[in-house]
């Protein structure tokens, strides 16, 4: 979908239309869904959240700015959703996903990939802007302002995530592995 | 010794997400055609299509078929040997138990409707079918 047929969605989906606002919501929902779910959440959880944040985004329609792409307002939404979902502050650090077990789907498509390594090795906000920068495609500006936090935090956050994951990341190997992590952890004093 | 540079990182960073991506959005799909029919998607409001996992569809569905099926005089208890008649009793509460516990079900996730539907200010419509 280019930006201007998103943007002509939008504007008919503002106006009223809801076939305007299926098609917004079936380009986003499997993003959506991979986003909730690498924080930890079972597909029944995430798909809850992701529902709860379809249906807010639909209500404040109107109230939407093309300030920020729509993306950014719906992953703003989404994350909202997902903290009061499970009654937790924005961006938690203990409880917020990372330290649970990963849906079986998601394990499986982990497995020899880097994103498996920085959900061991980076914290639960570090590891999602991360995801939202490199997987997304959201840059430090829109990452702050999906995460709540301000421009510097993301930009430190994401530098500091990059040096912890190249300690251990080798360019020209299939991947590193659960094994590498832990002798890397064993290693490193 | 050959250090890895900053941009391979982010390089395999993207490669990796676009794995997941490709995988999960199969499983996504997969898991949408297990449990929709295919049929009634194009023609379902957008509210009903994003809602089908939290809408419960298998409920009122699974109520249908075991209301069909304590109504099929094919499945009907028939003259028994009297040693299993006592389990012909049991199937029935156990049957009575599974149908009343369906209806509550299909309570709850029309009651969720409702709500939803006030939530949107459908008034009604968008679940009426």
């Amino acid at each position: 979908m280019t930006q201007q047929q998103e943007r002509d969605l939008i504007n008919r989906a503002q106006a009223g239309s809801v076939s305007a606002f299926e098609a917004i919501v079936q380009h986003y929902q499997n993003r959506l869904l991979r986003f909730l779910m690498l924080r930890g959440w079972q597909q029944a959880d995430a798909e809850d959240a992701a529902q709860t944040a379809f249906v807010r985004a639909w209500q404040n329609l109107s109230g939407y700015q093309s300030k920020w792409r729509f993306s950014t307002w719906l992953y703003s939404i989404a994350l909202r959703c997902a903290a009061e979902h499970r009654s937790l502050p924005v961006g938690n650090t203990e409880l917020d996903g990372i330290s649970l077990e990963l849906d079986p789907c998601l394990s499986e498509q982990l497995r020899n990939n880097l994103w498996s390594v920085a959900r061991q090795q980076l914290t639960a906000p570090a590891f999602q802007a991360l995801w939202l920068h490199y997987a997304e495609g959201f840059s430090g500006k829109e990452v702050a302002h999906i995460m709540q936090r301000n421009s510097v935090w993301v930009r430190v956050t994401l530098h500091r995530a990059r040096q912890q994951l190249q300690k251990i990341f080798t360019p020209d190997s299939t991947g590193p592995t659960i094994e590498s992590v832990e002798q890397h952890e064993h290693t490193t004093p | 010794m050959n250090t890895p540079r900053p941009d391979h990182l982010e390089q395999r960073l993207r490669r990796d997400a676009e794995r997941i991506a490709v995988s999960a959005d199969e499983h996504f799909s997969q898991r949408v055609s297990n449990q929709l029919n295919p049929p009634h998607v194009s023609t379902r409001p957008p509210v009903n299509r994003l809602s089908w996992w939290a809408w419960g569809i298998a409920a009122p569905a699974a109520l249908a078929v075991a209301v069909l099926l304590l109504q099929n005089p094919a499945v009907q208890p028939g003259p028994q040997p009297a040693a299993l008649a006592g389990l012909d009793v049991n199937l029935d509460k156990a049957l009575a138990q599974r149908e009343h516990d369906l209806r509550r079900e299909l309570q709850k996730v029309r009651s969720d409707l409702n709500r939803v539907e006030s939530m949107l200010g459908l008034g009604g419509k968008a679940f009426s079918k």
